[in-house]
């Protein structure tokens, strides 16, 4: 600016040629060009013209200075450059914190520091019909470490060794766990009493907690638990009516979330209960607790007494189908003794029914009026039929017996000559009427169906034997529902497990009563009940008789299949299979009761179902008679002129 | 009449001019002018400061104090499940607050007369220091940066010391040589050898950002006091060239420059900070997560209080509160330039130029990291970011910053 000459005329002096003046003048440094001081002199000389004061007075900086390169311009263009990149970077941190972007960015922030744990809710007790808990969850405590928070392993293990009963391997793993710190969570022990829990949680040890978990309980022990299943150690059912109402029972189970700093930490006050848990639904089942253990107790005893290897039994209302009681014992092949089993073999084990499905042929015949009770067969003992020579159970001359006779009598041939005059489809049409050869629709985990092949499928002999009850299969539920027409006057009614359902707030829901159907007529359900009574007072099912009531019943006594395909073990024995279906009083069948015993000893005499299962029906009828008050009827006659 | 007038109104106006030069002096100005020596001679404003000087002082004002909220709340959380204080870092930080109160108001007081025939000293010792950390006892090195030197419980980084004394010195040599800066030797050649040295100190600590920084201001002053930009060219190229010899020197170098091209991609290890940075801001919304909310903090991302400070606090101001910072350094760019055209003079314009210059490229140079648009260079965010020195350094500039807008016309 110095060396720009002083050459603008007078009236328009430029701002920078005072200054220039001033500088000079002034005691300034010679490298500043620009003076406050004599700007500021220079502006409050009074201007003639105040039109143009304006323009005069306003003060150029020494940016706006004409010297080339103008500052003026080199510092927008910073500014610009500047102020464009942090536009630039918050349209970046924008579309981080709310674009699209933000959003799953955001999530995924969640997700880094949000741990979400499951509330469990509370488990529905299942009530017997009598409102007896059966199976219910009460309160216990179980003890977790987290080894990421022990500094003195050896100290913890010690404290807890002295209260919790640890086995050593147990205590390998923890005392692992601990020096690994790999994991933040590990089990010391579950569902223990809530005692011990609250003795550890007072020791206040930092990285072991102590929650609440509820621990599932059978009051009744053994009880029932073939039929209620049980759940695992989470508290799932996984067997019996705790698996198959699963959903019910378990209710809605809550959430709760947290956040935490690296390495599990909570951070307090993020802890949330996302959702509250909804306790799981109660269910009252059919079952009667008493019912069901003296069941239990008298196949117990049988079982053990004659040496077989289980038994089952299922005692059935007659009118509506409700299950009192359903067993099955097993011999524990490590102890050798009878326990009430795990498995629910009453409905998932199908065995050839025997004799006691000649019942159904008689009916079927009797309903379709081929025959009547008076129809006379000549039965010889065995006779020729496809390949095989089929026989009677023992040996007797050609006899002219009534369709009556045959029954009581249990011949296998004379059943033959009444299935002959049914045909062979009709009969099987049967079959499938009384419920075999699907399951019940009870719909039990893990149920058979049984076995019963379409008719056109059958071959060689078993082509007859069906109408005996060898070469088709059925479970004790489905052979006591089919037995249970004759019972129950023609109509088949489907078995009933669960009588209703009550909800978290107390709501009673009855579950819908069961289906029905008419199968065989009612006079025929009668005729085939007059024979049923014949064979208890005086066929094979004596054993079964019962104080003051009359009794109606059949006897089975059938031959398992062995895995080779025949009738006979390793052993060259016969496998029995025993059973015994009957029901009561027999003038107004209120009860039917089933027993199976499997595997009765080959050589004894204890191996048929008038033997084996007959007089268990006898003992357990009692209990039964008590329990739900059946009086005999006035017209009650008993084995009288029989 | 109107010559006697005229002379008149002149004695009228040299006595308003003495009476001006006479005022008395501030009791700083006094005492400075008695150790110096050199006469009181101060332009004292006789208007209100500009409305630069207010939004300037402002935008300071609120950083420094939200600056303390924010390096108290994301550096508390450290000392969980230590035997620390939760206060440790921000009682330094307000310590150094203070300090740099001082310097700001010895900024905005000392007449830049007073100390600008010493830049070339002051520079000296400034690049003097830079030797502190390397020296065995005091040295300290963090992040693999060695660039403070320990007394006691405080640390100094004398880097930041460094940009401000080497910007008074170039402003001050392109002032006294504005007529020959065409000239190769008079213009481009100093400020290369100013910015090379001023660089090269830096990487010698291992410093990369301060280093870019420092040159992007001392580039910037170069080219607003005039040097062609022809010449600045061939110094930009030169700085260029450097910048990927280092690179591709170092694989690890390398990598970190070029891994915030794929940040997802890279998020587990060599892009994890600017990846949990990117989840802490995308946690704050609109709205954010209130002071003391931030979960990034809590051990997720590292040096929340440092370098990553601007994470926490979009993450707990939300998106309003990251509008509030970069917009307030906008306001501070913007309001600096400002000042910079209305600068009295050459040098005070060259210095506030610079200073908004500095500004805003270390806001963006840390912004641009923490946000993705740039390598993380571990420098820190401007009145924000813990570092006593780095807060103090800055106040003094914003003090010379508001001299200038004092005097602004």
């Amino acid at each position: 600016m110095r060396e720009r000459p002083p050459a603008l005329p007078p009236r328009v002096r430029s701002h920078h040629r005072v200054s220039s003046d001033a500088t000079r003048s002034g005691t300034r440094r010679s490298g500043d060009e620009g003076s406050v001081l004599a700007l500021r002199s220079a502006r409050t000389k009074p201007n003639p013209r105040p039109s143009a004061s304006r323009i005069s007075t306003r003060q150029r900086s020494v940016a706006s200075s004409r010297q080339s390169p103008r500052p003026r311009n080199r510092l927008l263009v910073v500014l610009a450059v500047l102020i464009g990149v942090l536009a630039a970077v918050l349209t970046q941190v924008g579309a981080i914190q709310i674009a699209a972007k933000g959003v799953e960015l955001r999530e995924e922030g969640a997700r880094q520091w949000t741990r979400t744990a499951r509330l469990s809710s509370d488990r529905g007790t299942i009530f017997d019909r009598n409102g007896e808990e059966l199976a219910m969850s009460v309160p216990a405590s179980t003890v977790s470490i987290n080894p990421r928070l022990i500094t003195d392993p050896e100290a913890t293990l010690a404290t807890l060794m002295a209260i919790l009963p640890l086995n050593e391997d147990k205590v390998a793993s923890l005392r692992n766990e601990m020096h690994t710190k790999e994991r933040g969570f590990v089990y010391v022990a579950r569902q223990i009493p809530t005692e011990i829990g609250a003795q550890i949680s007072g020791l206040r040890m930092i990285g072991v907690n102590v929650d609440p978990e509820a621990r599932r309980v059978l009051p009744g022990g053994d009880t029932g638990r073939s039929v209620i299943g049980r759940t695992d150690i989470d508290g799932s059912g996984i067997a019996g009516l705790e698996m198959q109402y699963e959903d019910l029972l378990t209710g809605s189970g809550g959430e709760v979330t947290r956040q935490v700093a690296p390495g599990g930490r909570s951070i307090p006050g993020t802890e949330e209960v996302s959702r509250r848990p909804v306790p799981g639904d109660d269910l009252v089942v059919t079952i009667d607790r008493s019912i069901q253990f003296s069941c239990e107790q008298a196949l117990i005893n049988q079982v053990s007494r004659i040496g077989a290897k289980g038994a089952t039994c299922v005692v059935m209302d007659t009118r509506n189908g409700e299950i009192y009681a359903m067993a099955s014992v097993r011999r524990n092949p490590e102890s050798g003794h009878v326990e009430v089993s795990s498995g629910n073999f009453a409905m998932v084990d199908a065995d050839e029914p025997g004799s006691v499905a000649k019942v159904i042929t008689v009916a079927a015949a009797l309903d379709l009026g081929v025959v009547t009770p008076e129809t006379v067969f000549s039965v010889p003992w065995r006779e020729q039929y496809y390949d095989d020579l089929l026989s009677d159970a023992w040996q007797h001359p050609e006899l002219d017996w009534s369709v009556s006779d045959i029954l009581v009598t249990s011949s296998n041939i004379g059943t033959i000559k009444i299935w002959e005059q049914i045909g062979r489809e009709r009969h099987w049409n049967y079959l499938r009427e009384f419920g075999l050869g699907e399951p019940t629709a009870l719909g039990f985990p893990g149920e058979s169906g049984g076995i019963l092949k379409n008719w056109t499928d059958l071959w060689g002999s078993e082509r007859v034997t069906v109408s005996y009850g060898q070469g088709l299969a059925s479970t004790s539920m489905q052979l006591a529902a089919a037995v249970n027409v004759i019972a129950n006057n023609g109509v088949y009614v489907e078995p009933r497990l669960v009588k209703s359902v009550i909800d978290s707030e107390g709501t009673v829901t009855d579950l819908p009563p069961s289906a029905t159907r008419q199968v065989v007529s009612a006079k025929a359900a009668g005729q085939v009940r007059d024979m049923l009574i014949d064979v208890v007072c005086v066929g094979t099912a004596k054993e079964a008789r019962v104080g003051n009531f009359t009794v109606a019943g059949k006897t089975g006594t059938g031959l398992k299949a062995q895995p080779n395909g025949t009738y006979l073990n390793e052993f060259g024995q016969r496998v029995y299979y025993a059973s015994f279906v009957g029901f009561f009083p027999a003038e107004d069948p209120q009860i039917t009761l089933l027993i199976t015993v499997d595997e009765p000893p080959a050589g004894s005499r204890d191996r048929f179902g008038g033997t084996a299962a007959a007089p268990v029906f006898a003992r357990m009828a009692p209990t039964i008679v008590h329990e739900r008050n059946i009086q005999p009827p006035e017209n009650s006659v008993g084995c009288e002129n029989r | 009449m109107l010559p006697e007038n005229l002379s008149q109104r002149r004695q009228a106006a040299r006595e308003r001019l003495d009476l001006i030069e006479s005022a008395p002096p501030t009791r700083l100005t006094a005492w400075i002018a008695r150790r110096t020596g050199v006469p009181v001679q101060v332009a004292r404003p006789t208007g209100p400061p500009p409305v630069a000087f207010y939004v300037i002082a402002t935008v300071v004002v609120v950083f420094v104090m939200l600056g303390l909220v924010m390096v108290l709340s994301s550096s508390a959380a450290n000392a969980v499940g230590s035997d620390g204080s939760p206060y440790r870092i921000f009682g330094r930080q307000v310590m150094w607050a203070f300090i740099g109160v001082g310097g700001l108001i010895a900024g905005a007081q000392i007449p830049f007369e007073r100390w600008r025939p010493f830049v070339t000293p002051i520079a000296a010792v400034a690049a003097g220091l830079m030797i502190l950390p390397f020296i065995g006892g005091i040295g300290a090195t963090i992040n693999d940066t060695r660039a403070w030197a320990r007394f006691g419980d405080i640390s100094f980084q004398p880097s930041e010391v460094l940009k401000l004394a080497l910007l008074a010195m170039t402003a001050d040599f392109l002032t006294r040589s504005a007529p020959k800066l065409s000239d190769k030797k008079e213009g481009l050649l100093p400020l290369f050898a100013l910015s090379g040295i001023g660089t090269g100190l830096c990487l010698a600590q291992g410093d990369f950002g301060s280093a870019v920084v420092l040159g992007s201001i001392l580039v910037a002053v170069g080219f607003i006091g005039g040097i062609p930009v022809h010449h600045l060219a061939g110094l930009f190229g030169v700085g260029a060239v450097g910048l990927g010899v280092l690179a591709i020197s170092s694989p690890r170098r390398m990598n970190r420059l070029t891994s915030f091209l794929d940040i997802r991609g890279n998020r587990e290890y060599a892009s994890y900070q600017t990846y949990q940075g990117f989840l802490s801001m995308a946690n704050g919304g609109v709205t954010g997560s209130g002071i003391g909310g931030s979960n990034g903090k809590l051990g997720y991302l590292p040096l929340p209080h440092s370098d990553f400070i601007f994470a926490v606090i979009a993450d707990e101001l939300g998106f309003i509160g990251s509008v509030a910072v970069v917009g307030g350094f906008a306001l501070l760019v913007w309001f600096g330039i400002q000042t910079a055209l209305a600068a009295p003079n050459r040098f005070s314009m060259l210095m506030a130029g610079g200073i908004a210059a500095w500004f805003g490229v270390q806001a963006v140079v840390n912004l641009g990291g923490v946000s993705g648009l740039l390598p993380v260079t571990g420098l820190t965010l401007p009145f924000f970011s813990a570092g006593g020195t780095s807060l103090f350094v800055m106040m003094t500039a914003s003090g010379l910053l508001l001299n200038v807008a004092r005097r602004a016309r």
